[in-house]
């Protein structure tokens, strides 16, 4: 009862004029930045920090959380229209996204990916709201060992990431693991294979290696076959997803929520990661798993909603504990420390109004961000029609502002231009980027779990078995990656005889 | 006649040095009159980009220029360090100087390409003290118990850091040194809420914490504060370091502000003004306590030798604990 009234509460918040308008002016903004690749919702709300010292907490703290589940929205456009993530939670959705776009079904795909989004974020917003302090005690168990377990099975779904090769995933995922390396070692303090250059101290930046790979490779392979993309040679079917559609992506959209919420909940990988594991889920339980990869649209539905779902799980240790589990969750946390409110277990006796404002704000602002993207999808579809000599100097120069206001560093803007050509010679000869890109974003996590564990077991291996969570956790790993093998096996023994 | 020419050469060039030293001084009356970029040397959404972003507030509304803020983070704070020391002295950019890229990599770090001699300090603005705790439901009560605790049960206990080089690892060290060489062992993560989260949840058995980090889960009783770094107003009830018998650990987190040298004295003084009215404005003083910060003015001379000092006390523990970043 006391979450009903609380609710109820937040809604009156969230209803007066100046609440509303400033869950709008953040959801817009959001949408925005998250349809520009490489400007993501860390720069712009830091930038728009200040704006929110002068304005009551809640409707600083509802403006700023908008442009995050925005963005979240956002970034998949670009993913499907040109193959160019706008978002790192996006990358996934390029993989069949794009190729929907090709056959001609870019409104289906954008259609789902909003759907599924509006459906993913309001079911996590359920999940907050009940089941906050519970899930906030279950984050907790999550030590090293228990990180090392979940990067483990992480990396099993490079399997699953493949198109083409096995063998080529698995190569590309080896580089990302070695490209994660570059950089200061966790434990030591040492560097590692920087070569004297200190933009490389912190290692490789994921915004320049994506943005990079995805987005300048992209450009380069679409100058070489001048005017003569597919996108506009194929007529443009349906706007919106069809029965057949739904009918597809009502599983992929509901396991979606789930993985989204929970693994959003864990500091570090959250959006990432739910994303690619929603992905690698869904091919695995698929009955035609080969058309993943050539425009399955339970491949765009599952990570789009997985990663609007995390967001809700993200915000759970920030208002359970007051530890923010991300780099944005950390500026809503200073957003709100500033007006002298410390989230935190005491906070929902202290400031319910702010607590349940801002949860309400969310239920409102997902509202609205469906209603905002919906109408677009025509617009962006149209968008193809631009000819790519006008488009692409335009993704080139949204790439390169990107990557810069990340970190203000122009030595990444060089990184991205390198990544970008490297990726243009690996997609010529079949290698492809997304397991690179989960091998570098989970490597270092791996490493860094695996090596805090044999500090806290003094060397023993056997703490990866004697707690629950960790043991259940490689076990799957071992599964999976045996399964995976066993298949490859049987496959070549086929060709073979 | 030769000699009437060379005099008026002579009188030609005073004037024209005169006047050049007329304009820019004109100039430099004139300062501000663009924006100034203040180079914050962590990321976006940390608590030091946050301290800046309140303090560029106050330092817009006095300069009459706005004053943006522009994350430059990497390296433990050098990167940025570097940026500043290197930047045109002409007051337009200025930054953060922290005790951690003009400390603890200055002295741990071998092949640092600045110093502090580079910067033209315009004083220090906060602290960040260094709280040592354990769970609530842990069996210390006090500092000692856990000293006696890790004397007897060498290599049991565990305690995190938010990295390497870190005020939280140091201080820690400097603690482990000073109780008699005790055998606890590091666990560096990554930032400061990631250690608090695995305290919670019994991962680790201590660390040195920035307020900030632990300040909720305080205030909740789900952690026991055993000892602060150095005495806290607020926070009367707790022993610091010393009067628990540990005098020499009292490390703490600084922050001020610097410019690079060689700025025309007339906008060093505008500038150093500009920060002393900052760091000791009420409001902007408020503001850095509600973020965990203590606002701590020092003037640039005495900032000047405290960082010295600092360094000197890096390298010991650096010498002593073997800790080497490079």
């Amino acid at each position: 009862m006391e979450i009903f009234s609380g609710i109820l509460s937040g809604f009156q918040i969230i209803l007066q004029p100046v609440n509303f308008l400033y869950c709008f002016i953040g959801v817009f903004i959001g949408t925005l930045i998250g349809v520009l690749p490489g400007i993501g919702p860390v720069g712009t709300m830091s930038i728009l920090l200040p704006v929110t010292f002068g304005i009551s907490p809640v409707t600083g703290v509802i403006m700023l959380a908008g442009i995050y589940y925005g963005a979240m929205y956002g970034g998949s456009t670009t993913s499907i229209l040109v193959n160019i993530p706008g978002e790192a939670a996006s990358v996934v959705t390029c993989l069949d996204g794009y190729q929907m776009a090709k056959q001609g079904r870019a409104g289906p795909a954008l259609g789902i990916s909003a759907m599924g989004s509006f459906i993913g974020g309001t079911f996590s917003l359920i999940g907050l709201m009940f089941l906050v302090y519970t899930l906030s005690e279950f984050a907790l168990r999550f030590g090293p060992p228990e990180y090392f377990a979940l990067m483990c099975l992480g990396i099993t779904t490079v399997a699953y990431l493949a198109r083409g090769s096995l063998l080529k995933a698995t190569i590309m995922a080896v580089l990302g693991l070695i490209l994660g390396c570059v950089g200061t070692d966790i434990i030591s303090g040492k560097l590692r294979f920087d070569f004297g250059i200190s933009g490389l101290a912190d290692g490789i930046g994921l915004v320049p290696l994506a943005m990079g790979l995805f987005g300048i490779s992209e450009v380069l392979t679409n100058i070489e076959k001048p005017l003569k993309r597919m996108i506009y040679e194929t007529k443009i079917r349906n706007i919106l997803p069809n029965g057949d559609d739904w009918k597809k992506s009502t599983g992929p959209i509901v396991r979606g929520s789930l993985i989204g919420f929970l693994l959003g909940i864990l500091p570090g990988g959250g959006s990432i990661l739910s994303s690619f594991v929603s992905y690698s889920v869904e091919k695995k339980i698929s009955k035609h798993p080969e058309t993943f990869g050539h425009g399955a649209i339970e491949g765009v539905a599952g990570p789009e909603t997985a990663n609007n779902a995390a967001t809700g799980g993200a915000f759970v240790p920030l208002l359970a504990l007051g530890i923010p589990s991300n780099v944005i969750m950390a500026i809503l946390l200073g957003a709100l420390l500033i007006h002298g409110v410390t989230p935190g277990p005491l906070m929902i006796r202290e400031h319910p109004g702010i607590f349940w404002g801002v949860i309400a704000s969310m239920y409102i602002g997902n509202a609205m961000l469906l209603l905002l993207n919906l109408p677009f999808i025509g617009l962006w579809v149209r968008l193809l029609k631009v000819p790519y000599g006008v488009l692409f100097p335009l993704i080139l120069l949204f790439t390169l502002i990107g990557s810069y206001s990340n970190s203000n560093s122009v030595f990444d803007i060089f990184l991205m231009i390198f990544f970008g050509v490297v990726g243009y010679v690996l997609r010529k000869y079949g290698y492809e980027e997304a397991p690179l890109l989960l091998a570098f974003i989970l490597g270092p996590m791996l490493e860094q779990a695996f090596r805090q564990s044999m500090v806290m077991s003094n060397g023993k291996l056997s703490i990866f078995f004697t707690r629950p969570i960790s043991a259940i956790g490689l076990t799957l790993s071992i599964a999976l990656f045996a399964s995976t093998g066993l298949n490859v096996f049987r496959k070549t023994r086929n060709k073979v005889t | 006649m030769k000699q009437k020419r060379k005099r008026m050469w002579i009188l030609g060039l005073t004037v024209g040095i005169g006047v050049l030293i007329y304009l820019n001084s004109a100039i430099a009356a004139d300062y501000p009159t663009k924006p100034i970029e203040y180079i914050c040397p962590f990321g976006a959404g940390g608590p030091t980009s946050l301290a800046n972003r309140i303090m560029a507030e106050k330092l817009s509304q006095l300069l009459g220029q706005p004053v943006v803020v522009i994350n430059k983070p990497g390296a433990g704070g050098a990167i940025a360090a570097a940026f500043i020391a290197r930047a045109k002295p002409d007051g337009y950019t200025i930054g953060d100087v922290t005790s951690a890229g003009n400390g603890v990599t200055l002295a741990l770090r071998p092949d640092v390409t600045y110093k502090n001699s580079d910067f033209e300090l315009l004083g220090q603005y906060g602290t960040h003290f260094l709280a040592m705790a354990v769970k609530e439901d842990a069996p210390w009560k006090t500092v000692r118990d856990l000293a006696e605790y890790a004397k007897k049960n060498p290599g049991v206990l565990k305690y995190g850091s938010s990295g390497v080089g870190s005020a939280t690892q140091l201080c820690m060290e400097l603690f482990k040194l000073t109780a008699g060489k005790l055998a606890i062992d590091h666990i560096p993560f990554k930032s400061g809420p990631e250690i608090t989260a695995a305290l919670l949840g019994g991962h680790i058995h201590t660390g040195t914490f920035t307020w900030g980090t632990v300040k909720a889960v305080y205030d909740a009783k789900k952690i026991r504060v055993l000892a602060l770094s150095i005495p806290v107003e607020e926070l009367p009830g707790i022993p610091t370091f010393a009067q628990a018998g540990y005098p020499e650990v009292n490390l703490t987190a600084y922050y001020g502000t610097a410019a690079p040298k060689g700025l025309p004295r007339e906008i060093l003084n505008k500038l150093r003004d500009a920060c002393a009215k900052t760091f000791q404005d009420p409001k902007t003083r408020e503001a850095f306590r509600n973020i965990g910060l203590t606002p701590d003015y020092k003037t640039p001379e005495e900032f000047s030798k405290f960082m010295e000092d600092r360094i000197m006390v890096y390298k010991r523990i650096g010498s002593e604990a073997n800790i080497t970043l490079d």
